[in-house]
């Protein structure tokens, strides 16, 4: 993955292509403020990310003029991805679950594949979208949801220095005898 | 038609009794880019009012989460706004802190609002 912020636009590109939605409505969540102007709208918040296997700690870089070493961690990461769709509409092309549905039928093309891949992200499991429609004020809101599992590769680089060349002077001493001096030099082969 | 009989205007008396001139920060509706929030436009205000700590029964018609933060009523000719189309809640700065506006109910009888505001706590 390259970054959170490429990931969550990739998803966000994917739903607006799939929807056709105004690009205000398709938003992401957990933020503070008001929803989007009326009309069918996308939330998209990012949920648990859980560790899959072991973690890897491997020597990537070695800069002999600096005398560091880059080391890399690398992890396989398991996303959950929720898309929830809010809409005024009950029947038709326009309803949550109609969006949604386009939402997950649209994963199958190949530009929101390479796009999503690019990002680094790579679609596990399509969820159900779900039909959750409920009574807002005196009407009826539809609504629906669709949880999805990406895989994801994160990586964090660390540079240790090293040393290279040690010089030292050191000193033999006995009883009854004069001290010895014994400088001494270590390098890195 | 229906009418509807409407009491005292009591929005003179809450000028005389007003515990002080408050500064209310309002903003306009959210604005996202690439669905991200952007930092909201503010405005200030000046809200002539009524400010005491806000009694039991009144906290429980907040939600639970909210009843363990520091509550402030405020009565006032002026409307102060909770969250909506029309933009966030309002803030209303009081003896040096902000309280965030959480309930405003408009009184046609008497002509004044009155709203639970509560104390916003950044980390």
């Amino acid at each position: 993955m390259t970054s959170w912020v490429d990931a969550e636009d990739a998803l966000r590109a994917w739903v607006v292509a799939a929807t056709s939605l105004l690009d205000a409505s398709v938003v992401f969540g957990e933020q503070n403020g008001t929803r989007p102007p009326t009309g069918p709208q996308i939330i998209i918040t990012l949920g648990n990310v859980n560790s899959l296997g072991v973690d890897e700690y491997v020597q990537v870089e070695e800069d002999i003029g600096a005398h560091t070493v880059d080391f890399e961690a690398r992890g396989v990461r398991e996303v959950m991805v929720q898309f929830r769709a809010y809409s005024p509409d009950a029947t038709g092309d326009s309803t949550a679950r109609a969006l949604l549905s386009q939402v997950q039928l649209r994963s199958s093309f190949d530009s929101i594949r390479q796009a999503l891949n690019n990002a680094g992200l790579g679609l596990l499991e399509l969820g159900e979208v779900q039909n959750l429609p409920r009574v807002v004020n005196a009407g009826w809101e539809s609504q629906a949801n669709l949880e999805c599992r990406f895989c994801v590769v994160q990586t964090a680089t660390e540079t240790i220095p090293y040393i290279e060349l040690v010089n030292g002077d050191g000193k033999v001493s006995s009883p009854g005898s004069n001290d010895l001096d014994v400088p001494f030099s270590a390098e890195l082969a | 038609m229906a009418t509807e009989y409407e009491g005292d205007d009591l929005s003179d008396v809450i000028d005389a009794l007003a515990t002080g001139i408050y500064t209310v920060r309002r903003t306009g509706p959210t604005i996202y880019v690439d669905g991200r929030r952007q930092a909201p436009v503010t405005t200030s205000l000046s809200v002539r009012g009524v400010v005491y700590p806000t009694s039991g029964i009144d906290l429980q018609r907040l939600p639970e989460g909210l009843r363990t933060v520091e509550i402030i009523t405020i009565v006032s000719p002026q409307q102060l706004r909770t969250a909506g189309p029309e933009g966030e809640p309002d803030i209303i700065e009081y003896k040096g802190l902000d309280y965030q506006v959480q309930t405003s109910q408009r009184w046609t009888s008497g002509n004044f609002f009155f709203c639970l505001a509560s104390k916003v706590i950044t980390q």
